[in-house]
């Protein structure tokens, strides 16, 4: 149910999981949270960080005036480097972090296994077919998952 | 068994500007916490339910002496580790073996986020100066809502 946000789109946002375990029989598609928070590439980092702040998401994708294809990812790291630095900078200047991705039908225990090698608490869920954005995945989806075990 | 402890400092209602903001003015005060002898389980659906990305591990020590408070911190990628490589001990006394990074309230604001940049991480527990003992979390996201001060 696409909407316009304060500040960003919230693209097809609902959240479904399926309850089972373990890991490995749960595909990412299954937990992950759809919908991810754009911006456009010449909106201000301070209008990005509103975005975060409003939605409490830790990336935002940053999409092009030409049909809105994503071009990069702003993390939160990004933004906390703007901050410590007093930068004022755009979102695609913003932009330093090389975003992590992972197939929407990888298995959940990939996507930990991702998570744990790069250190990272987020990952970009690609569609599997198309190759674009669908989704993010958290730590927290995953820990989920072990609760339910 | 979670337990959320409230603590004295509190963020000022007028957020200052990125430049004098300090940790206080920006942390959520309060952490989750669970006893040392908590299963993995109970730690995953301690941070799932209550969307945080730390777990504290809190306790009494007991020596010939006195009693001692000991705490210890697990992130949610050291949860993730036990969790693909299931050891023969996955209690919380077990997974609360990372280093802690942590600041105070009066810290700046920025310094804090400089902290983050240079150990990569998106959270810091914020503990009491006196004594030492964890009071809160400052995470990137609270720093976003600083920058983003007056933004609509």
């Amino acid at each position: 149910m696409p909407r316009r946000a304060v500040g960003g789109e919230a693209v097809g946002m609902t959240n479904q999981r399926i309850r089972t375990s373990p890991l490995s029989d749960i595909r990412v598609k299954d937990c992950m949270h759809h919908g991810v928070m754009t911006c456009r590439e010449d909106d201000s980092i301070r209008h990005v960080a509103a975005v975060m702040s409003n939605y409490r998401v830790h990336a935002v994708l940053v999409t092009n005036g030409n049909g809105g294809r994503p071009v990069a990812i702003v993390s939160d790291l990004d933004v906390a480097t703007a901050a410590a630095t007093g930068a004022e900078c755009t979102a695609l200047e913003a932009a330093a972090t090389e975003p992590l991705t992972v197939s929407s039908d990888a298995s959940a225990e990939r996507a930990a296994q991702l998570m744990s090698e790069h250190g990272v608490s987020h990952l970009v869920v690609l569609d599997s077919a198309a190759g674009y954005p669908v989704g993010i995945l958290s730590t927290l989806d995953i820990a989920a998952l072990l609760a339910d075990d | 068994m979670s337990q959320t402890a409230t603590q004295p400092v509190h963020g000022s209602y007028l957020m200052p500007s990125l430049r004098h903001a300090t940790v206080a003015d920006a942390m959520h005060p309060g952490i989750v916490a669970c006893p040392p002898d908590a299963g993995l389980t109970d730690v995953a659906r301690l941070m799932a339910s209550h969307h945080v990305h730390c777990v504290a591990v809190m306790a009494i020590s007991h020596d010939d002496e006195a009693e001692h408070f000991v705490w210890g911190l697990i992130s949610d990628l050291a949860l993730l580790r036990a969790g693909i490589h299931l050891g023969p001990d996955s209690s919380a006394r077990a997974l609360a073996l990372e280093p802690i990074i942590s600041v105070e309230p009066t810290m700046a604001l920025r310094h804090a986020g400089e902290l983050m940049l240079r150990h990569g991480v998106s959270h810091l527990v914020v503990v009491d100066p006196e004594t030492q003992r964890p009071t809160g979390v400052l995470s990137t996201l609270d720093i976003a809502g600083v920058l983003a001060w007056g933004e609509a």
